[in-house]
C-alpha cells in the first residue's frame, strides 16, 4: 500500500512533467511593470545580510522598486550594515529595539510601510538572482494570480548534507512547477516569494504562524486564487549544514504543515491539493517509518545482536575475517517483491532528478545525487519521524520563535 | 479537472503496471529462491550419497581404505553443509518459519546433515582422523543460550577447520531426531555431543565451550 502510494506519487509528477514539458520553463512576458516593494525582515544575520540587501539593490527591474529592511532588534552588527545601505539611500530601514515576537511582526511592519503594488519577501540568509523579478511579474497580468513562488537553490553547498539538500531543492522546484499545472502550489516561500499587496490588505496580514509563508499560500488557495511557480525566477539560500540545524528546520516546517493542515481543513478533499497532495504528504510518513525500520533498525538490531557477543570472544575477530567466504553470501535470497518495487522507484527518481537539473541549467553532480539517493533518505526519515512526533506533541513553543523564524 | 483526470488515469495505469510487474518479478524471485536452495541441497545430497557409496564399495572390496581421500571428502562435505546452512538461514529470514517450502527443505537438510555426520564419524573411526565432530542440539524455543553457544562454536570452527559442527534443530518432527536424542539421552537444550560420545550441557562461558571442544582430539587452539 505504502510502496504503491509512493510509486503513484512519483509517477504522477513524472506524467505531469511529460504532459506539460513545453510549458515548464515558460514565464509570461510582462505587459506592464507594477511597483514592487522588497521586504527583508532580519534578526542577527551579520554574515549574510550584506549580500542579501545588495542582491535586492542589484535586481533588474524597469518598474518602480523599493527595499524595506525591518531589523527586529539585532545585536550582532547586522544593524550597522543595514544603516550603511540606508545612508546610501538604497533602502528604507525600520529598526525595532526589541523584537522576538515572531517573523510575522517585522514582515507586517514592512508590508504596512510598503508602497508597491507587489510585495516580495526575502529572508535575510538568502538572496536574489538579478532577473528574479522580471520572471515573476508577467504572471500578475492574470488578475487571478495572487502570488508567484521563486525557484530556491542552495547557495554554496559545502557539507554532505548541504549537497544532498541541493538536489532536494532542485527536485522540489521541479515538483512545485508541476503543482502549478493543477493550481496546487500552497507555499509562498520566504526567499523571494511575490504577493499582491491588495490580497494582503483584503484578506489579512501575515499571521502568527510558524510557517507564515505556507499559511499565506493556503489562504490564497482557500480564496480560490492562483499561485504560480517560476523556474526561471531564481533565489539562493543557505541551508542547514549539520544534522541539528536540519532537524530544527524540518521540525519547524512539519509543525507548520500540521498546524496549517488542520487550520485549512476546508481545503481537504478539494482539487488536486486537498484530495491528492495533502493525503499523500501524510502517507509519506508511514513510508518513512517503514523505510527506517527495514533499512536502518532491522540491520542495526542484527548488527548489535552480533556485536554484543563479541565480548564473549574477547573481540578476537581475526578468525572470522580470515575465514570469510564470499560464496556464502547469497544476495538473491534477500530480494522480495517489495524490494523489487522499491528498486523500480530508483530509475523514476533518477529520471526526475536529471530532468530537474536540465531544466534549471545546473550541472548534475554524481556525488550529490548519490548522497541524495542513498544517504539523505536515512537522515531525512529520522528527522521527519522525530519532527512529526514532536510536532504532534506541540513541543515548539512561541518562545522559540526568534530562533526558528530566520531560517527557511 | 479534465487535465487532472487525464493525468491521474495515465498515472494509475503506469503505477499499476509497474507495481504488478514488481510483484510478478518478486514472485518469480521467490520461486527462484526455493529452487536456488533446493539446488544446493541436491548438490549436498549427491555428495553425501557419493561418499557413502565409495565408502561401502571399498569396504565390500576389502580394499585398503584410502584415508587421505576420505578425510578430504569429509572436509568438503562439511564445508558444503555449512554453506547450505547459511543459505537456509537467509531463506528462513526472507520467507519465515511458516513457509512450507522452508520446512520441507529444513527436514531434508537435517536428514542430509545426519547422514553427513554418520559418514564423517565412520571415517574418523576407520582412519583415526584427527578431527572433532560435534552434534549441537538446539531448538526454536532456546534463544540467548543457544545464540551464545552458536557464536562460540562458529568462532572455534573458524579457528580450526578440523572442528566439524552439525547443528540439529531438535524440535523437528523427524524419527531420526528422536532416535538421536534417545541415543545420547538429550533432555536439555542446548546440548553438545563430541565425537559421538561425550555429552555436554549447561555451557555458558567460552572456557566451558573450549573444554568441551578440546575434550577429544587436540585442536590447534586447545
Amino acid at each position: 500500500m505504502f510502496t504503491y502510494s509512493l510509486l503513484y506519487f512519483l509517477v504522477f509528477w513524472m506524467v505531469t512533467y511529460l504532459l506539460n514539458r513545453k510549458e515548464m520553463m515558460k514565464d509570461p512576458k510582462p505587459k506592464r511593470f507594477p511597483s514592487v516593494s522588497v521586504i527583508i525582515p532580519v534578526w542577527n544575520e551579520v554574515k549574510t545580510i550584506k549580500r542579501c540587501i545588495q542582491s535586492a539593490v542589484d535586481l533588474r527591474y524597469p518598474g518602480e522598486k523599493e527595499i524595506i529592511v525591518v531589523d527586529d532588534g539585532s545585536t550582532d552588527g547586522t544593524s550597522k550594515i543595514c544603516k550603511e545601505f540606508e545612508k546610501k539611500g538604497f533602502i528604507k530601514l525600520i529598526t525595532r529595539d526589541k523584537g522576538g515576537e515572531g517573523k510575522h511582526v517585522p514582515l507586517n511592519i514592512g508590508v504596512k510601510a510598503a508602497k508597491g503594488e507587489l510585495i516580495s519577501t526575502m529572508d535575510s540568509d538568502s538572496w536574489y538572482d538579478k532577473d528574479t523579478l522580471m520572471h515573476c511579474v508577467g504572471h500578475f497580468d492574470d488578475s487571478q494570480v495572487m502570488g508567484v513562488r521563486t525557484s530556491i537553490k542552495v547557495a554554496e553547498p559545502r557539507t554532505a548534507l548541504q549537497l544532498a539538500q541541493k538536489v532536494e531543492y532542485i527536485f522540489g522546484l521541479f515538483l512545485a512547477k508541476t503543482f502549478d499545472f493543477f493550481n496546487s502550489v500552497y507555499v509562498l516561500p520566504g526567499p523571494g516569494g511575490v504577493i499582491r499587496k491588495s490580497f494582503i490588505e483584503k484578506h489579512g496580514y501575515f499571521k502568527d504562524n510558524i510557517t507564515e509563508d505556507m499559511e499565506m499560500g493556503l489562504r490564497i488557495q482557500k480564496q480560490g486564487y492562483k499561485i504560480m511557480s517560476s523556474i526561471n525566477a531564481v533565489t539562493y539560500t543557505i541551508t542547514p549544514a549539520g544534522f541539528r540545524s536540519l532537524f530544527r528546520q524540518r521540525l519547524r516546517w512539519l509543525t507548520g504543515f500540521i498546524e496549517n493542515f488542520f487550520e485549512y481543513k476546508g481545503l481537504w478533499g478539494k482539487g488536486v491539493l486537498g484530495a491528492f497532495l495533502f493525503p499523500m504528504t501524510f502517507l509519506l510518513m508511514p513510508s518513512s517509518i517503514l523505510f527506517v525500520w527495514t533499512a536502518m533498525f532491522k540491520p542495526a538490531i542484527n548488527f548489535f545482536s552480533y556485536a554484543k557477543r563479541l565480548h564473549l570472544i574477547n573481540y578476537d575477530l581475526l578468525p572470522f575475517i580470515l575465514g570469510f567466504n564470499l560464496s556464502d553470501l547469497s544476495p538473491l535470497l534477500l530480494i522480495n517483491s517489495t524490494s523489487i518495487v522499491t528498486l523500480m522507484l530508483m530509475p523514476i527518481s533518477l529520471f526526475m532528478i536529471i530532468t530537474a537539473y536540465r531544466m534549471v541549467g545546473e550541472k548534475n553532480g554524481v556525488v550529490e545525487t548519490a548522497l541524495f539517493l542513498f544517504l539523505y533518505p536515512f537522515v531525512l526519515s529520522v528527522v521527519s519521524i522525530s519532527s512529526f512526533y514532536l510536532s504532534l506533541r506541540r513541543r515548539v513553543t512561541k518562545n522559540d520563535s526568534h530562533k526558528l523564524w530566520v531560517k527557511t | 479537472m479534465k487535465k487532472s483526470l487525464k493525468t491521474h488515469l495515465i498515472t494509475f495505469t503506469i503505477t499499476t503496471f509497474v507495481f504488478f510487474l514488481g510483484i510478478f518479478l518478486g514472485m518469480n524471485f521467490e520461486t527462484s529462491k526455493t529452487s536456488y536452495v533446493e539446488t544446493h541441497y541436491e548438490e549436498l545430497k549427491r555428495m553425501v550419497s557419493n561418499s557413502e557409496l565409495e565408502f561401502y564399495f571399498i569396504q565390500i572390496m576389502q580394499a585398503n581404505m584410502p584415508c587421505d581421500y576420505f578425510i578430504e571428502e569429509s572436509y568438503k562435505l562439511t564445508k558444503e553443509s555449512d554453506a547450505l546452512a547459511i543459505k537456509l538461514s537467509d531463506y528462513e529470514n526472507s520467507r519465515g518459519f511458516s513457509d512450507p517450502n522452508w520446512l520441507g527443505l529444513k527436514h531434508d537438510y537435517t536428514l542430509s546433515l545426519v547422514k553427513n555426520w554418520i559418514f564423517v564419524e565412520k571415517i574418523r573411526g576407520e582412519c583415526n582422523a584427527n578431527y572433532t565432530t560435534i552434534i549441537y542440539f538446539y531448538d526454536t524455543e532456546c534463544a540467548g543460550a543457544c545464540e551464545d553457544l552458536s557464536f562460540y562454536l562458529s568462532y572455534y570452527k573458524k579457528k580450526d577447520k578440523r572442528l566439524m559442527v552439525y547443528a540439529l534443530q531438535s524440535d523437528l518432527d523427524l524419527q531420526i531426531m528422536n532416535l538421536l536424542k534417545g541415543a545420547f539421552n538429550i533432555t536439555m537444550i542446548p546440548s553438545l555431543v563430541v565425537n559421538g560420545d561425550e555429552k555436554f550441557v549447561n555451557l555458558s562461558s567460552r572456557e566451558e565451550v573450549k573444554t568441551a571442544v578440546c575434550s577429544s582430539n587436540g585442536m590447534n587452539f586447545c
